[in-house]
């Protein structure tokens, strides 16, 4: 008989690590085979001193030293939060320069483009919200304006990059940090029934545009984050 | 109402410096506690939980909100240790040197027998002797008193592989308790 794996087994003395079935088939074999009762016997003592001692260490728990927290949050202050890695500019059959060149003149033309319509969006959202005052009792801190709050809660919920999609339980820790917003209500209660029964729990933003279709105030608010765009989401 | 660690997490990552000293005030007990546990040294363990705590300030974005944010704490602090382990080439914080067990026992009270008190002194001294794997599970499972299941989760491993690394560590801890405890009989 091979006594391999119940010398193994006996070892596994705490509830969770041996199942039952097992455990029996170890006591059988116990009761069959003398090597293993005397191996038992010889490391029982050991094996119990060993527990108590384990068991005494969780019943204490050391303290640090005082200013622990404040030596670990200099040594965050000092950290910069990472950006993500850049590549190059570059375009295929130009030279590294001119390609360049060529990127930053397109970039600005399209930055010139999309402020204009952005700065459109913004009013529309702000008269929406005009008309929605009554319906929130969140208020924006100091000078900070609803977009701006709005703005600045969507930059805490990560998105997929590639897919474009966002976490359900991200939402839903959203509504309990904010849970008298009924945008943030809203877009939490459309991304349950999205993702009822699939894909992990995660739903894709432009499913979230269609579906907050009835609510101004949200819809608008996650036609903001699509726009802004999941590379910056992320860059947080 | 107090914040929970997710609701902390996601102001943290607004950038809301009181909300992440609040996760730190929060957690750096629990951490310490692991990390003394597994490198042996105060001063070892602190730069851990420093080291852990950046590594958690640095990856905001990655915290999974629908997961309990003390099991990617116990993940990314056994973590930091296994690397200080592993890069280590230091004598061990209270490595044993043959016949100690004996002077020590036999020179307070030959006939003492092992005390509470003892166990764990003779614990937190032993413990460091495992080899780096035995000692993270053992001090995951046995000391912090995760499930098997937490600690293979915490340490990236598989569950077989856990059982197999807490069975060498409870074995030959077993057998150095066992060596004290015929030392400390004898009149």
């Amino acid at each position: 008989m091979k006594c391999g794996r119940y010398g193994e087994w006996m070892l596994l003395n705490r509830p969770g690590e041996l199942d039952e079935k097992s455990g029996r088939e170890l006591e059988q074999h116990l009761a069959a085979c003398p090597e293993c009762r005397a191996a038992r016997l010889e490391t029982n003592r050991g094996m119990r001193l060993a527990a108590l001692a384990a068991e005494r260490m969780r019943q204490t728990q050391p303290i640090p030293s005082a200013g622990m927290t404040d030596r670990i949050l200099s040594a965050v202050a000092r950290e910069k939060r990472p950006e993500p890695a850049r590549r190059p500019w570059t375009v295929p059959f130009l030279p590294a320069r001119t390609g360049r060149l060529v990127l930053s003149g397109a970039a600005a033309c399209a930055v010139l483009f999309f402020a204009g319509q952005e700065a459109l969006v913004l009013r529309r959202v702000a008269r929406l919200e005009d008309r929605m005052a009554g319906r929130s009792s969140v208020r924006p801190a100091g000078t900070e304006s609803w977009t701006e709050l709005r703005s600045r809660i969507s930059e805490s919920v990560p998105l997929d990059q590639d897919r474009v999609t966002v976490r359900r339980s991200d939402l839903e820790a959203l509504v309990r940090l904010y849970p008298d917003d009924p945008a943030v209500r809203a877009l939490a209660g459309s991304a349950k029934r999205l993702t009822r029964g699939r894909d992990g729990g995660r739903v894709s933003v432009p499913d979230l545009v269609r579906h907050l279709e009835k609510d101004p105030i949200a819809s608008e608010w996650v036609r903001q984050m699509e726009k802004r765009g999941g590379k910056s989401w992320n860059r947080i | 109402m107090e914040e929970t660690d997710t609701e902390l997490m996601l102001l943290a990552r607004t950038g809301d410096e009181d909300a992440f000293r609040r996760i730190v005030e929060r957690h750096q007990g629990t951490a310490y506690s692991l990390a003394l546990r597994i490198l042996g040294r105060r001063a070892d363990a602190e730069d851990a939980v420093q080291e852990a705590f950046i590594r958690v300030w640095r990856h905001l974005h990655r915290f999974d909100t629908g997961r309990p944010f003390q099991s990617w704490l116990n993940r990314i602090t056994a973590n930091v240790c296994l690397d200080r382990l592993k890069s280590a080439d230091r004598k061990r914080t209270g490595e044993m040197r043959p016949g100690a067990e004996e002077r020590l026992v036999s020179d307070d009270d030959p006939a003492r027998r092992l005390e509470d008190r003892d166990l764990v002194r003779w614990m937190e001294r032993f413990i460091p002797d495992l080899p780096p794997k035995q000692r993270m599970v053992f001090v995951l499972r046995d000391v912090q008193d995760m499930s098997v299941e937490e600690t293979a989760e915490a340490l990236g491993m598989s569950r077989r592989s856990v059982i197999s690394n807490l069975c060498l560590g409870r074995k030959t801890l077993a057998a150095r308790f066992e060596a004290l405890e015929k030392v400390g009989k004898k009149p």
